[in-house]
C-alpha cells in the first residue's frame, strides 16, 4: 500500500464521520428545538350574543434547554366588537402550578424580542394577519403568563389556558385565532417556538342586526362593520364567488338609498360617474367603492344615517342583483350604522 | 534590514503625527444647541390615507382636500373629507420644539380636539401624520399630509 492509497484511505473515512456528525448534529438540533405545541382548542361553536364565550388552549412545553425568566404568551384575534381587551379573563392550570393562575394583556412598552420594533399585537397582525377570515374588522389582543418561569431541559409540561369573553351584541360568524409563544422567543420565525389555530366558524346568535360573516365572501361585502355617517365605507361586490347576472357586465355601477333619523331618504343608482365600481384586478371580477357617506349622498349636517339598502346594476342598469333568500326572493343588501 | 528599519521609521512617523493631532487642545464653545420651533404654516394635502391601517389611498378621491395653517395659529379647510374637526379654527401644537399632538380648537369652542402628530422628512420633503377617529371611536384613519408646493 503506498502512501497515496493510505491517503485516500484516511480522507473517505473522514468524510463518512463528518457525514454521521453532521446527520447526528441536525438530528440533535431538531430534537433541540421541539418544545412547544398546541394540541387542541376546545369550545362550543356557538354562543348567544352578550354571553361569555370559553376556549381552552390545550398546551405542551418540552424544553430541550434551560431557559430561565421567561413567560408563556397567547395571542387571541377576535372581532373587534367584542372590545376583547376589557372583556375577557385569561386563565391557566398546570402541571408544576398549584392551583389556578392568571394571564394578563402585555404592557404596550414591552416589544417581542424579534418583532423588529413592532408590539406585540402588531407583529402577530403583521405575520398573521387576520388569518382565514374575509373581512378585516379583527384585532389580535396577547397575554402574557403573571409568573415568570425556570425550564429545564428535558422537562414535560403541560398546561390548559382558558380564555373567557363576553360577546358583543352583534350575531356574526368569524373563525377566531390562537397563538402560542414565549418571551425568550418573541415572534421569532421559527415555528418550534411558535404554534397558531383557528376555529372553524364559530358564531353569535340572537344578537342584533343582520349576520357580519367574517367567514365566508359573499356577493356583497362593507367596511367597516361599525360606522357613523363620518366614516369612511368600502362596498364591494365580489362576483368571483359564483355565476351572476353580472358575469357579463363590462362595468359595475352601485345604487343605494340612504335613510336617516328624521326620515329622509337620499338616492345614488348608477349609471353616474360617482356611482361607478372600480374593478380591483384585470383578471377578477370584485369591484369596490370606497365613499364618504355624507358628501356621496349629500346628507344635512343635521341628520345622522340609519342604514344604506343597497345593490349592484351593469352599465345600463337593465341587470341588478341583490341577495336572493332561502324562498328565492329578492331584496337589497343592507349596510346598517352602528356604533358600539 | 534596512527595509526593516525604513518600515520602522515610518511607523515612527504616523505614530508621532497622530499624537499631535490628537492632542490638539479642543476648546470647548459656549454655545448651546437649541431644537428650531417646528412650524407647519402653509396649505397642506393629503397623499396618503390609511382606515385601521388599511391603506385607502387610492380607493377614493383625497386629491381635493386642503387644510392651510396660518402662522397666526388659525386653520381652514377646503373640500372636507372626514377629519379631526370639520369647521375652522385654530390650531398649536403641544411643544413647538418636539411635536407629537396637535390641538385643534374649533370656532365658537374652548375644548381642543387632539391628534397624534408625526412630522417627519420623507425623501427630502416634511410630512405631516395625523391619526384620530371622526366618526365612530372604533376606526382609526391616517392621513399623511405634504405642502402643496405650486
Amino acid at each position: 500500500m503506498d502512501v497515496k492509497d493510505t491517503f485516500m484511505k484516511l480522507y473517505i473515512k473522514k468524510n463518512r464521520i463528518t457525514s454521521i456528525v453532521k446527520l447526528f448534529s441536525i438530528f440533535l438540533l431538531f430534537l433541540l428545538t421541539q418544545c412547544l405545541y398546541l394540541d387542541s382548542v376546545d369550545y362550543e361553536p356557538t354562543v348567544k350574543a352578550g354571553e361569555v364565550a370559553t376556549f381552552t388552549m390545550n398546551i405542551r412545553v418540552e424544553p430541550a434547554e434551560n431557559s430561565s425568566d421567561v413567560r408563556l404568551v397567547i395571542g387571541y384575534l377576535v372581532p373587534k366588537s367584542w372590545n376583547a381587551a376589557n372583556n375577557t379573563e385569561v386563565t391557566y392550570t398546570s402541571n408544576i402550578d398549584e392551583g389556578t393562575k392568571k394571564m394578563s394583556l402585555i404592557p404596550e412598552d414591552n416589544l417581542p424580542r424579534n418583532g423588529n420594533g413592532l408590539t406585540w399585537k402588531d407583529g402577530l397582525k403583521n405575520k398573521y394577519g387576520f388569518g382565514p377570515n374575509v373581512l378585516d374588522d379583527m384585532e389580535w389582543i396577547v397575554y402574557w403568563s403573571d409568573q415568570v418561569y425556570s425550564v429545564t431541559n428535558g422537562e414535560k409540561l403541560t398546561a390548559a389556558v382558558s380564555l373567557k369573553t363576553k360577546t358583543g351584541s352583534d350575531n356574526l360568524r368569524a373563525k377566531l385565532g390562537f397563538f402560542l409563544n414565549h418571551t425568550n422567543d418573541g415572534l421569532s420565525s421559527s415555528t418550534d417556538h411558535s404554534k397558531i389555530m383557528y376555529t372553524d366558524c364559530f358564531e353569535v346568535i340572537e344578537g342584533e342586526g343582520s349576520v357580519i360573516d367574517f367567514c365566508e365572501l359573499h356577493y356583497n361585502s362593507a367596511q367597516p362593520i361599525n360606522a357613523t355617517k363620518d366614516d369612511i365605507l368600502t362596498i364591494k361586490f365580489q362576483g368571483d364567488i359564483g355565476e351572476n347576472i353580472l358575469d357579463n357586465a363590462d362595468e359595475v355601477y352601485f345604487c343605494g338609498t340612504a335613510y336617516t333619523d328624521n326620515g329622509n331618504s337620499y338616492t345614488v343608482c348608477g349609471p353616474e360617474p360617482k356611482a361607478q365600481m372600480r374593478k380591483e384586478n384585470e383578471f377578477g371580477h370584485t369591484y369596490s367603492l370606497t365613499f364618504w357617506p355624507v358628501g356621496f349622498f349629500g346628507i344635512p349636517d343635521d341628520e345622522a344615517i340609519i342604514r344604506i339598502d343597497y345593490s349592484f346594476l351593469n352599465e345600463d342598469g337593465s341587470l341588478e342583483l341583490q341577495q336572493t333568500a332561502d324562498d328565492g326572493s329578492e331584496s337589497p343588501f343592507l349596510y346598517e350604522f352602528i356604533c358600539k | 534590514m534596512k527595509k526593516s528599519l525604513y518600515k520602522q521609521f515610518v511607523l515612527l512617523l504616523i505614530s508621532l503625527t497622530s499624537m499631535v493631532v490628537s492632542c490638539e487642545v479642543f476648546e470647548p464653545e459656549d454655545k448651546v444647541y437649541v431644537e428650531s420651533e417646528k412650524t407647519i404654516a402653509g396649505s397642506w394635502k393629503i397623499v396618503e390615507a390609511y382606515r385601521n391601517d388599511v391603506d385607502i389611498t387610492d380607493l377614493m378621491d383625497f386629491s381635493e382636500f386642503r387644510i392651510k395653517f396660518d402662522s397666526n395659529n388659525s386653520y381652514t379647510i377646503e373640500n372636507y373629507l372626514p377629519f379631526v374637526v370639520s369647521n375652522n379654527g385654530s390650531w398649536n401644537l403641544d411643544d413647538p420644539q418636539y411635536p407629537f399632538k396637535i390641538l385643534f380648537t374649533v370656532e365658537g369652542s374652548t375644548e381642543p380636539l387632539v391628534s397624534d402628530l408625526n412630522f417627519p422628512i420623507v425623501n427630502g420633503t416634511r410630512q405631516i401624520g395625523l391619526t384620530f377617529s371622526p366618526g365612530c371611536p372604533s376606526n382609526q384613519y391616517t392621513y399623511v399630509l405634504e405642502e402643496v408646493t405650486n
